[in-house]
């Protein structure tokens, strides 16, 4: 696992060299002072500048020679305090130094558990080690203020460049508007007491001091108040000042708890000896990974004064309630960075990753070359529609343009065919106008010559239908069969059939339940039509006319069982649903004992009885032929041309994206 | 949970007429049925809620001033309502009203789409150039030359007697039953997970 | 006369709708829009009530009294709350439950006497030899037949499996056999698309056709002969 680091924002893995996270793209390795811009040779310039500035800037290399500092501090940083790598790594810390914790960290980093030291790079390694510096202190038996004393305090502040004693005058200046009871505490309050103003200040240096990075330089003055991310205790801070002075007294299991209690009896506390062991790396044990999340990100935010305060709703006038966007802010790699993430399995990361995945795509534009060109659709439109009609148009006016009938012989119409011839003489049979009226034309042409045979035959045709405009349907059906079949005496329209696929199946076993309370219908169930119907059974042929699929397999399924071995199911449907209906005849028990398809079909069966046709169905089947050419013409021509065309942008566009994973706003 | 009544009574009821199915006891069979009857009923009623949801629909737009168009549809639906209801279906005003407008409108929609499609085929190699779509077009192109007489010439014996026959019956046939019956099978799991209550389409 | 009025308003609603393929969505194809889709809801909003709502709950109720028939009127005026605003509307969801189980029954049952036992014994079957002289086909003819009958509804359902193994750090795949299967499934379902699509066309075709008979019949009425 040493050549793996996780990311502190998301959590997960990533090679040990990356930069950023390859899952969230958030920085892995924090900007470090030698990552900064480092300033140009400008020897050669040095000529031309003022002799003033060049004694100035000799001087000034003077000091900076005497100077404690281990690392140097270059013109170009200014207040940042930018150091070279491998300086970084002073051996002797500088108790006067206020940033000396900084040059410490290499040191205590030699200290920590191996643990610790994988949970980061070298640089994150540092940040935990000022962590891990907070718990020595009161390990040795002294109050985390005794490591930084006021006093020293003091001292530092002669070591430190102006600007920064500046700021830490100012930070007096703060003091001194202190109400007297805080300012005391400021001054003299002893770890272990209520000490608002002093802890936060002493927590708050040593918190600064552990910033890396941008924050480095960037000293901020020691607040008076704690900041509020600070409540969220750590496990890993555990300084007790801190918490007093965010809780004021200290309650006594906290009291139990305090480290220099178990610092005075001399011995480690059982978590701490646990810490204290070298574990393999990649090891952490469950419960330390459990913590992970848990540890909050007090710490590595930045002060309260940085953070937005809220504007908007119920946290209005709140600051830093809520992290700021800015992951800037945050630094990389210090122990509760991952402060309120999910622990997520693996399967749930690959799912959030599934679900990621998919929405980039739904959001990823459509190339422009796959876009519809509306003026080319246009044209395209225009002159389709143009050679259809006039496809459509000719056979009327030129005979000669009139496709010759087909002559088929179609199995499934020789079938239909035999159904009609077993009808008995007066027969009850239920006929289904059971099809969208936009398709009368089609189905029309197609059931007529079955019906016509059975009103030859003197049929009892009761009609039904499950489409609302059923009964008017079903009039107009047998008004263009002709002005000779009349309503009630030569068929009985029972019009429109409620409920879907449940009102088939009710009125296949109880179809006088029902029709039966229907006005007037309790005496149609005594006339000759459905006298002797009880059930669909009862009548010798069920027909069913249709377009519709989904219709045809209601029929199939609810009614077809009803009906026995003595009534079978014939079929006069649409091309559209050919394929999805054959099946059904296709079966040794032949759910559906014949079928007649369309124009084609009906043409079939008039060809099978030998019937001649009438100009108006002829002029009928030329356009219907003509049509059908036309678009078989224009889809095999103009289809190829775009197919060529298709494949040869595809080849120039390698980049274009899979156009199966494309909606076709034309489906 | 949401709509437990309406989850309960989905599930009593069907559940109730499933085991009709399956299970022809006479105690089953006359409270199937009326369950079932009652179902036509509701089914009538909601053909009637959708005609009444589609007035309010362009009722509002009416006074929001903003659709003649729906001012237009008003019209003509409580026009061909009141004319229906009063003279009843099937009579002569209502067959004048599918004669002159529901047919025709209808048929000539669906015309439209013969164009429409047209467009769709030309369209399709272009945007998905590939194999399937080259076995999709053929396929469109056989059957059609298979279902129609050419000027002149007639119907070419090979393609319609032969070739096209065997496509509708054979291959396609195949595919139309694995879809069949993965059509069934989904209907299935989708009906037992209504019956189970574990989907619930009528909750809002 | 009311024929010939009739032909004309068909003659003018045809020509409007077809001239959708030129001028796109334009005024006077709305407006016949708008009355065909008004007219089409009032005539069914009418059927149900006088053919379906009348006969079967209103008349028994008022007339034979009933009482039965107050549990369907509960059910109605349950869903008669859908049509209006506001919380009310949810009462309709148990009406909508009523109907939405009754049809997942019958859905379910028929699902499966009517299509999934037949359809797959006549998959069965696809190589019974003893149905092929009762077909009076050849067994070679018959066999060749079957084979395609059987690969192809076995790869199209195969294609329609969406069972997927979890696999670590990649996505989810189906088994190998089962890829294989579909692969080839994918041309039957091709071909039986193909096959669909050239059905509306033709469909569409007849209707077109229709259109152009009706404008044509109507044209040779106004033309002198």
């Amino acid at each position: 696992m040493s050549d793996q680091i996780r990311c502190p924002m998301c959590g997960k893995p990533n090679p040990a060299d990356a930069e950023v996270c390859r899952y969230c793209h958030a920085r892995l390795k924090p900007i470090q002072p030698g990552d900064l811009p480092q300033p140009k040779p400008t020897g050669a310039l040095e000529a031309m500048l003022p002799p003033w500035i060049r004694e100035l800037r000799a001087e000034s290399e003077m000091e900076e020679e005497t100077l404690p500092l281990p690392g140097e501090k270059t013109e170009a940083d200014g207040s940042e305090g930018a150091f070279p790598e491998g300086e970084s790594a002073s051996p002797e810390p500088d108790a006067d130094d206020p940033l000396a914790a900084l040059w410490a960290e290499e040191e205590e980093d030699e200290d920590l558990p191996d643990w610790l030291k994988s949970l980061g790079t070298e640089e994150e390694a540092s940040a935990v080690a000022a962590l891990a510096e907070e718990q020595a202190a009161p390990s040795a038996g002294e109050p985390p203020e005794a490591a930084e004393p006021k006093g020293a305090a003091e001292e530092e502040e002669s070591a430190l460049p102006d600007w920064l004693a500046g700021e830490q005058s100012a930070a007096e200046a703060e003091e001194a508007v202190l109400p007297d009871w805080l300012a005391e505490g400021v001054v003299a309050e002893p770890a272990g007491e209520p000490a608002e103003a002093a802890a936060p200040k002493g927590a708050a240096e040593e918190e600064e001091n552990a910033l890396p990075d941008g924050s480095v330089g960037a000293y901020q003055p020691p607040l008076v108040e704690a900041p509020s991310e600070s409540l969220s205790a750590s496990p890993f801070v555990e300084s007790e000042e801190l918490a007093e002075a965010l809780l004021g007294e200290t309650p006594d299991w906290l009291q139990m708890l305090a480290p220099e209690e178990e610092s005075a009896s001399g011995e480690k506390s059982p978590a701490e000896e646990e810490v204290a062991q070298p574990l393999t790396e990649g090891e952490l044990p469950s419960w330390l990974e459990a913590l992970r999340p848990v540890a909050a990100a007090t710490s590595v935010l930045a002060t309260d004064e940085e953070e937005p305060v809220e504007t908007q709703g119920p946290l209005a006038g709140l600051r830093g309630v809520i992290a700021p966007p800015t992951l800037t802010t945050l630094r990389p790699g210090k122990v509760g960075v991952l402060g309120g993430k999910l622990k997520l399995s693996d399967e749930e990361e690959r799912q959030a990753r599934i679900l990621q995945d998919l929405i980039a795509e739904s959001s990823r534009p459509l190339p422009p070359s796959s876009l519809p060109d509306k003026k080319e659709q246009k044209v395209l439109r225009w002159s389709v529609g143009l050679l259809m009609l006039l496809a459509a148009f000719l056979p009327f006016f030129l005979p000669f343009l009139r496709a010759p009938l087909p002559r088929r012989v179609l199995p499934a119409a020789i079938a239909a065919q035999r159904l009609i011839d077993d009808v008995p003489q007066g027969a009850p049979v239920l006929v289904a106008v059971d099809y969208s009226p936009a398709f009368s034309a089609e189905m029309e042409a197609a059931a007529a010559p079955l019906v016509t045979d059975l009103l030859a035959k003197h049929a009892r045709i009761v009609a039904v239908s499950t489409q609302p405009t059923g009964p008017d349907l079903i009039s107009h059906f047998f008004a263009a069969l002709g002005s000779d079949y009349r309503e009630s005496e030569h068929y009985l329209n029972l019009g429109y059939l409620s409920g879907g696929t449940a009102g088939l199946y009710a009125f296949a076993r109880h179809p006088r339940l029902v029709f039966g309370y229907a006005a007037g219908h309790d005496r149609i169930w005594n006339t000759s039509f459905l006298s002797t119907i009880h059930t669909a059974a009862d009548f010798s042929l069920v027909l069913v006319i249709t377009e519709d699929p989904e219709t045809a397999r209601a029929w199939v399924e609810q009614v077809r069982p009803a009906l026995g071995e003595h009534t079978p199911l014939l079929m006069v449907i649409s091309t559209q649903a050919e394929p999805l209906v054959e099946p059904y005849y296709e079966t040794a028990s032949q759910q559906v004992g014949g079928i007649v398809t369309g124009i084609v079909g009906g043409l079939a069966y008039e060809a099978i009885r030998g019937r001649p046709l009438t100009a108006a169905a002829q002029a009928q089947w030329g356009a219907y032929s003509n049509i059908a050419l036309m678009g078989l013409m224009i889809i095999a021509g103009a289809g190829l041309v775009n197919l060529v065309l298709g494949w040869r942008e595809r080849r120039n566009a390698p980049t274009l994206p899979q156009d199966e994973d494309l909606d076709d706003e034309e489906a | 949970m949401k709509a437990p009544v309406a989850t309960a009574v989905a599930m009593a009821v069907g559940i109730v007429v499933l085991v009709g199915y399956f299970i022809p006891l006479s105690i089953f069979t006359g409270l199937r049925m009326l369950l079932l009857q009652w179902a036509i009923i509701l089914a009538g009623a909601a053909l009637f809620v959708g005609m009444v949801n589609l007035s309010q629909h362009h009722w509002a737009r009416i006074r929001a001033r903003r659709g003649v168009g729906s001012a237009w549809l008003v019209f003509s639906l409580w026009a061909t309502f009141f004319i229906t209801f009063y003279f009843a279906p099937a009579s002569l005003p209502t067959r004048w009203l599918f004669d002159a407008i529901l047919l025709p409108a209808s048929v000539a929609l669906l015309g439209v789409l013969a164009v429409s499609l047209t467009v769709a085929a030309v369209r399709l190699p272009r945007r998905r150039p590939g194999l399937f779509t080259i076995l999709f077009l053929t396929t469109t192109v056989l059957i059609l030359l298979g279902s129609i007489g050419i000027p002149g010439v007639g119907s070419l014996p090979f393609v319609s007697n032969l070739l096209r026959p065997w496509l509708a019956q054979v291959p396609a046939a195949a595919g139309a039953r694995g879809i069949l019956l993965g059509v069934a099978l989904g209907t299935v799991a989708t009906g037992l997970r209504i019956l189970l209550g574990s989907d619930r389409p009528y909750s809002e | 006369m009311a024929s010939l009025l009739s032909a004309l308003v068909a003659f003018i609603i045809t020509l409007s709708v077809l001239s959708y393929v030129f001028f796109g969505d334009w005024a006077l194809f709305r407006v016949v829009m708008y009355l065909f889709i008004g007219a089409a809801a009032g005539y069914g909003g009418a059927v149900a009530l006088r053919s379906v709502l009348w006969p079967m709950l209103f008349r028994p109720l008022i007339f034979q009294r009933q009482l039965l028939a107050l549990v369907p009127l509960l059910l109605v005026a349950l869903l008669l709350t859908k049509a209006l605003r506001g919380k009310v509307s949810r009462w309709g969801n148990v009406a909508v439950g009523y109907l939405v189980g009754v049809g997942a029954a019958v859905a379910v049952g028929g699902a499966v006497r009517g299509t999934i036992f037949p359809q797959s014994v006549a998959t069965m079957d696809a190589l019974n030899l003893h149905l092929a002289a009762q077909k009076g086909i050849s067994p070679f003819e018959f066999l060749v037949t079957g084979a395609f009958m059987l690969v192809g509804t076995v790869t199209t359902l195969a294609y329609f499996h969406f069972g997927a193994r979890p696999q670590r750090n990649r996505p989810p795949q189906r088994a190998a056999w089962i890829t294989a299967l579909a692969t080839v499934g994918q041309w039957f379902i091709a071909v039986a698309f193909g096959a669909l699509f050239a059905g509306v066309l033709l469909a569409a075709a007849t209707a077109l056709a229709a259109s152009i008979g009706q404008l044509w019949q109507f044209l040779s009425i106004l033309l002198p002969h």
